[in-house]
């Protein structure tokens, strides 16, 4: 069986602790949660680490405080814990969508907010077992010096595989990320960057401690929707995600609108202009499609995952109008996707 | 008429409870004291020629017990299914990214992994040949030296195909692409090897054909057959893809290198690189007919892309042009089947041989004829359905056919057909609905010619208790459960009583392979004649004891009967009495299956003559912006003949069903220049539970007089084969464009024509 | 890497192996401890065959580390009989051929255990959810939908029988 390389594995009882473990490591020192997507990279040898560093032994680092104005959900928060939540499923149903359509539900009872909010980009190329990647002379993300996906490009495009980033992002929420010698707090939406193998601001030796989602979103009328391609209604990593947040005022007009789309790109990439075109509007068939046609052009996807890149990119446009169709009420045009979105 | 008391009824398997309980072994359970892990080293490169193969590092390694290369095989250096043309250990060449070049033997997995690094292997790349089409042309690159590409080129005609096409009102011609599919077996190949007391090699083999699997390996190391003993453990699914042999060969290599016992399992992502998948196929495909629809003639020309081995090509291309024409009369048939050698991945025997590629043509045609002539799906199969007493193109007569037209007005009537224009065909603007039918033939057997037999061996013990010994493999197609059912049945003891020794060939008779949907025929009646041996001599002797009429008697629920009525002495009063007084409870037999005689016009080679037909209609919805398809309802009639054990037809129709969705929308190895892009269950993408519908299910039961126990027959490989045209044709239906090639992907959907306009 | 100390309680009984860091439960399960009952369809948590509940949950046991469950409660196929009478499911499984291979069962067993331990009136929905994450090539899923919803009206049964008494 595909087996784990040896490695030397702590589990500190605090963050502090961890954060030190992890600063003072002297070799090749990586953190883990869940570690379901941390495992499987290790065991196919294309992610590499000899001492793991575990936040699963922290106490409370797990809690989700969902009633608070603004809710915190820490990081070792289980996906499954995330959607039995009662509160943050009324509050934040998109979010709560996007937890439940990640991988299966044996999955969901290991894998973290943490560790999604982190998980490695992925690509055709990349997440192969170490005898195939040999076998191509290993690609730009990893050991090798050829990105196969684009084979003159000198960046990795690796895209980014969180279905909480997208919606998260959308909904304004922010990070605490400590180190041994410092916390900072940041948007999460800062936290990525565009690129398949730095793909996050975070430094290696911070540790991502919790999430806050801003509270403000319910009484101001925050409606919002999270939309996942992908060909089965389990298990897949999504080929295409759109999350997207609107606020509206008593008159249904637009006052602030959010939308990130997921899998096309290293990072989540932002559509900037749904608040531009939708503000100050009721919404519309006709802005819906002014930002469809603006995020098919945001949106890069290449082959590097299921489904012909080409296609894609005309399902952005597809999968933005659903999105945003939800969102104002409008009758769907689309099929629902296979998977169930619904949280049970 | 006396109701069965167990066959016909739902039973628990034997071995369901060890399987429930976690009791039941596979090849990766067995655990032995000294154990070493096995493991094979296999060709990055889809073509390559071996400049150096140095073992002698890894040789020398503590904890390494032994290391082979070709030139350690003590005899034959090939697998033998059809033609010894695959090596089990590569001597010069890899003509597949999956060619395995060295094994190794070692203390424990990590040892393993260091000694197949250690080994040192220089390969010198060189150009593939990838594209069959291209590999056929004279003059190509040859990809095994000295051989032809063309593999395999065969011509059958019956009838005058050209004349026909010349008088026909309609002809259609279209060509027709399939994929690579894997079977995706949840446990992967493996064997354990070890050397037994007698100095021979006992190995443990997750197979379907253990005696198959003996012969291969006592020729691989040179021994007498009788020195070789192979042994089924539960086994984890296989799908024709463990009919040819695997790693087994090579783990009797080990143990009998390291004369200790070696473990030898296959990860997934070997597994998937390495054993042979369903062929590609390239079919060009011509029907001619007249205007009200009749055919006339079908012209195919099969071009299947075979891999640089020939594995089971001939097999499977033979059972492909045998069905190329469907269950339909028609006497015009040509039939051209060339097989390719190329250097991407082998292939093989997968559910159904042929069958399921040539459905998705037939089907998909016969659909393209009834719109051009503007009749109805149903009609038009209707019309031209064989029947029984129909002499095929191949002159074959159909002893039993009605099941073809049964089951296509079973099926239709199930899903209301006729009033399917009433259901809302376009839900929303941009969402199509359609319906789409596909009915098939498949026969059960080997076929005529080939040495297709069974034995079993079966003895009651004094306290009323069976053992029943076969030799065929229970791979979770449940012939475990069929014979216990029959042997009980006709010995009157409850199923518990009726122990099934898994298939050991120093144990068990011969039953040949468990393919072709043979095995509840072959070594059902096999069992049936042992079973009927040793009933007779508790009925004679019963009838002795009680001066009953030996006709007034029966053996019913672990009783003797009189007239139907229970008597008072059991059937294990009437066992023990036959230990003590010597009568012989024990029984063998070895059954043929008979082919008949009085058809002399049979043309077709190794035709098969029982058939398993059904018919299956899905209902989808399409998405005509994205291309999304979702099948929403899928009916399926299948005929069983008899249903022994309901319970394993089912679970075969859905399982079959299951793996059709797949072949039609999802699944394909994507294999570039020779290199598989998605070898892991990740990235080969197989329906999980919210993938399918809920599937509605009708058996048929309408005995097979040809041979068949109780007039039941295999059903296990026709489930698959009309899914995928089915769908061909409700997406079809739905928004007005043919597909001609698998998988149907939302890509390949895509553009639909005229969205904004289409008809409904 | 030296071996490390872990106990924990599988299926009822207390037990200590000394395993390296980097073995997953999968192997500890069936390497130490020869529970052989869970299996190994892919090593990367796409099929679900190594699905054992820890600490009540189902989880893919070759994503978790040995030493990840010190201190824990893990269940696996060998223990969802207690006393030697098979739990319903167990039953209904077999004879409702929710399998034929059976080599997916052990995971596919445990998930809808897991689902009957917190909602014995689950929905087609809900079962269709538990099992998301197990794959079966053989049968497909409808008869293990059937033998859940008919094991899921036996401990109804059995609770109601209780409670009239």
């Amino acid at each position: 069986m595909l087996r784990l390389p040896p490695i030397k594995l702590v589990a500190p009882t605090t963050v502090q602790a961890a954060a030190k473990a992890i600063a003072t490591s002297d070799d090749n020192a990586r953190l883990v949660a869940g570690g379901t997507d941390l495992w499987p990279n290790m065991k196919r040898r294309h992610q590499k680490a000899d001492t793991v560093v575990s936040l699963m032994s922290i106490p409370d680092l797990d809690s989700i405080d969902s009633a608070n104005a603004n809710m915190r959900i820490g990081a070792t928060a289980t996906l499954a814990n995330i959607i039995r939540d009662d509160k943050l499923r009324a509050r934040f149903p998109a979010f709560a969508v996007a937890v439940a359509s990640i991988s299966s539900p044996p999955l969901r009872n290991m894998g973290t907010i943490g560790g999604n909010l982190c998980v490695d980009t992925r690509c055709t190329y990349y997440n192969q077992t170490e005898e195939w990647r040999r076998s191509i002379d290993y690609c730009l993300k990893e050991d090798g010096k050829i990105c196969w996906v684009a084979t003159k490009s000198p960046k990795c495009w690796a895209h980014t595989a969180s279905d909480s980033a997208p919606i998260l992002c959308a909904l304004d929420a922010k990070v605490r990320l400590v180190s041994a010698s410092a916390r900072r707090e940041l948007p999460l939406a800062d936290m990525y960057v565009d690129d398949g193998i730095d793909y996050l601001a975070k430094q290696p030796d911070e540790i991502l401690t919790e999430v806050l989602v801003p509270g403000s979103s319910d009484s101001d009328h925050c409606r919002s929707a999270f939309w996942k391609l992908r060909r089965r209604g389990s298990i897949d990593f999504s080929t295409l995600s759109v999350a997207a947040a609107v606020w509206t005022d008593d008159n249904d007009v637009v006052t602030r609108a959010s939308m990130y789309l997921g899998a096309v790109g290293s990072a989540p990439m932002p559509v900037a202009e749904i608040d531009t075109v939708l503000v100050g509007n009721k919404m519309s068939e006709d802005g819906i499609a002014e930002i469809a046609h603006v995020a098919h052009k945001i949106a890069r996807p290449m082959d590097n995952t299921d489904f012909a890149a080409s296609w894609r990119g005309k399902m952005t446009v597809q999968y933005v109008t659903a999105v945003l169709r939800e969102i104002a009420g409008l009758p769907q045009l689309r099929m629902r996707p296979r998977h169930r979105l619904k949280v049970v | 008429m006396t109701e069965s008391a167990i066959v016909g009824q739902w039973t628990a398997a034997p071995g369901a409870e060890e399987i429930v309980t976690g009791k039941a072994r596979y090849c990766p359970d067995i655990q032995l004291p000294g154990l070493l892990c096995g493991k094979l080293l296999y060709s990055p490169h889809a073509r390559a020629r071996i400049r150096k193969l140095d073992v002698r590092k890894a040789r020398n390694m503590p904890g390494v017990f032994a290391v082979i290369t070709h030139a350690d095989i003590p005899g034959e250096n090939s697998y033998l299914y059809a033609e010894p043309d695959q090596p089990l250990l590569v001597v010069d060449e890899v003509r597949f990214q999956g060619d395995a070049v060295a094994a190794v033997a070692a203390v424990d997995e990590r040892t393993a992994d260091a000694a197949l690094a250690a080994i040192e292997v220089e390969y010198q790349e060189l150009p593939g040949i990838f594209d069959p089409l291209e590999a056929m042309q004279p003059g190509a690159d040859q990809v095994v030296q000295g051989e032809d590409n063309v593999m395999m080129s065969q011509m059958y005609r019956a009838g005058d195909v050209e004349a026909a096409i010349a008088s026909a009102d309609v002809v259609i011609e279209n060509t027709y692409r399939t994929q690579w599919a894997e079977q995706a077996f949840l446990e992967m190949e493996g064997g354990v090897g070890l050397v037994d007391d007698e100095g021979g090699i006992t190995v443990y083999s997750s197979c379907q054909a253990p005696h198959r699997d003996r012969m291969q390996i006592a020729r691989a190391l040179a021994m007498p057959e009788s020195m070789v003993r192979v042994i089924t453990p539960y086994i984890g699914g296989a799908f024709g893809a463990k009919d040819e042999a695997h790693v087994q060969i090579h783990a009797g290599l080990l143990a009998h290198a390291a004369q200790r016992p070696v473990h030898l399992i296959r990860e997934r992502r070997e597994s998937m690189l390495t054993h042979v998948k369903r062929h590609p196929m390239i079919i060009d495909y011509t029907t001619a007919a007249t205007k009200e629809g009749k055919l006339l003639a079908v012209k195919a020309r099969v071009i299947a892309d075979a891999g640089p081995y020939t594995n089971s090509t001939h097999e499977v291309l033979n059972k492909c042009g045998e069905f190329i024409g469907g269950p339909y009369k028609v006497e015009n048939v040509e039939v051209e089947k060339i097989g390719v050698r190329t250097n991407n991945p082998i292939t093989g025997a997968f559910r159904g041989f042929g069958a399921p590629q040539a459905a998705f043509v037939y089907e998909s045609q016969m659909d393209d004829l009834a719109r051009k002539l503007g009749m109805d799906p149903l009609a038009i199969r209707l019309l031209n359905g064989v029947e029984t007493g129909t002499k095929m193109y191949t002159g074959v007569v159909i002893r039993e056919g009605t099941a073809m037209k049964a089951s296509l007005n079973k099926a239709a009537e199930m899903i209301e057909w006729e009033k399917r224009d009433q259901v809302e065909r376009r839900p929303a603007r941009h969402l199509r609905r359609g319906f789409g039918m596909a009915t098939i033939l498949k026969g059960s057997g080997l076929g005529r010619g080939l040495a297709d037999h069974a034995g079993v061996v079966l003895e009651m013990h004094r306290d009323g208790s069976v053992v029943l010994q076969s030799g065929a493999a229970d791979m979770g197609q449940g012939i475990v459960t069929v014979m216990a059912q029959l042997a009980a049945e006709r010995l009157g003891i409850g199923m518990s009583s009726v122990r099934v020794v898994r298939a050991d060939t120093a144990k068990s008779p011969d039953a040949g392979a468990s393919c072709a949907s043979r095995q509840a025929m072959v070594s059902g009646n096999a069992v049936l004649e042992a079973a009927d041996t040793i009933r007779d001599t508790l009925l004679t002797m019963a009838a002795g004891k009680t001066k009953i009429a030996r006709d007034r008697l029966d053996l019913k629920a672990g009783r003797l009967t009189v007239d139907g009525e229970p008597h008072e002495l059991t059937v294990k009063d009437l066992a023990l009495r036959a230990g003590i007084w010597g009568y012989p409870l024990h029984a063998e037999s070895l059954v043929h299956f008979e082919y008949p005689t009085d058809v002399p016009d049979v043309t077709y080679r190794f035709s098969q003559e029982v058939f398993q037909f059904c018919t299956q209609i899905a209902q989808v919805l399409v998405d005509c912006e994205t291309g999304q398809v979702t099948v929403e309802r899928l009916i399926a009639v299948h005929d069983a003949g008899k249903m022994i054990n309901p319970g394993g037809v089912y679970g075969q129709i859905e399982g079959g069903i299951a793996q059709g969705i797949g072949y039609a929308l999802t699944e394909e190895l994507i294999v570039k220049e020779g290199h598989t892009q998605n070898p892991s269950l990740e990235n080969y993408v197989i329906p999980m539970a919210f993938d399918i519908p809920e599937l509605e299910m009708e058996v048929l039961e309408i005995p097979e007089p040809l041979g068949a126990p109780l007039g039941a027959k295999g059903i296990a490989e026709s489930p698959i084969i009309p899914t995928a045209p089915a769908i061909r044709n409700a997406i079809y239906d739905a928004i007005d464009k043919p597909l001609y090639e698998l998988p149907m992907t939302a890509e390949r959907v895509l553009p639909v024509p005229d969205a904004g306009s289409i008809r409904h | 890497m030296g071996e490390m100390n872990i106990e924990f309680n599988v299926n009822g009984k207390q037990v200590r192996v000394s395993a390296e860091p980097n073995k997953t439960l999968l192997y500890v399960l069936r390497g130490n401890l020869g529970l052989t009952g869970t299996k190994d369809g892919c090593s990367s948590g796409d099929c679900g065959a190594c699905v054992v509940m820890l600490d009540g949950r189902p989880v893919n046991s070759c994503m978790v580390l040995g030493p990840q469950v010190e201190g824990s409660s893990v269940v696996t196929i060998e223990g969802l009989a207690s006393n030697g009478e098979l739990h319903p499911l167990q039953r209904t499984f077999g004879e409702t051929w929710a399998f034929q291979c059976g080599f997916c069962t052990p995971g596919m067993l445990v998930s809808c255990y897991a689902l009957l331990e917190l909602n014995d009136h689950p929905s087609r929905e809900e079962i269709l959810t538990a099992i998301a994450g197990n794959f079966c090539r053989c049968t497909g899923y409808q008869a293990v939908i059937k033998a859940v919803e008919q094991a899921a009206a036996e401990l109804r049964a059995a609770k109601g029988g209780a409670g009239n008494d």
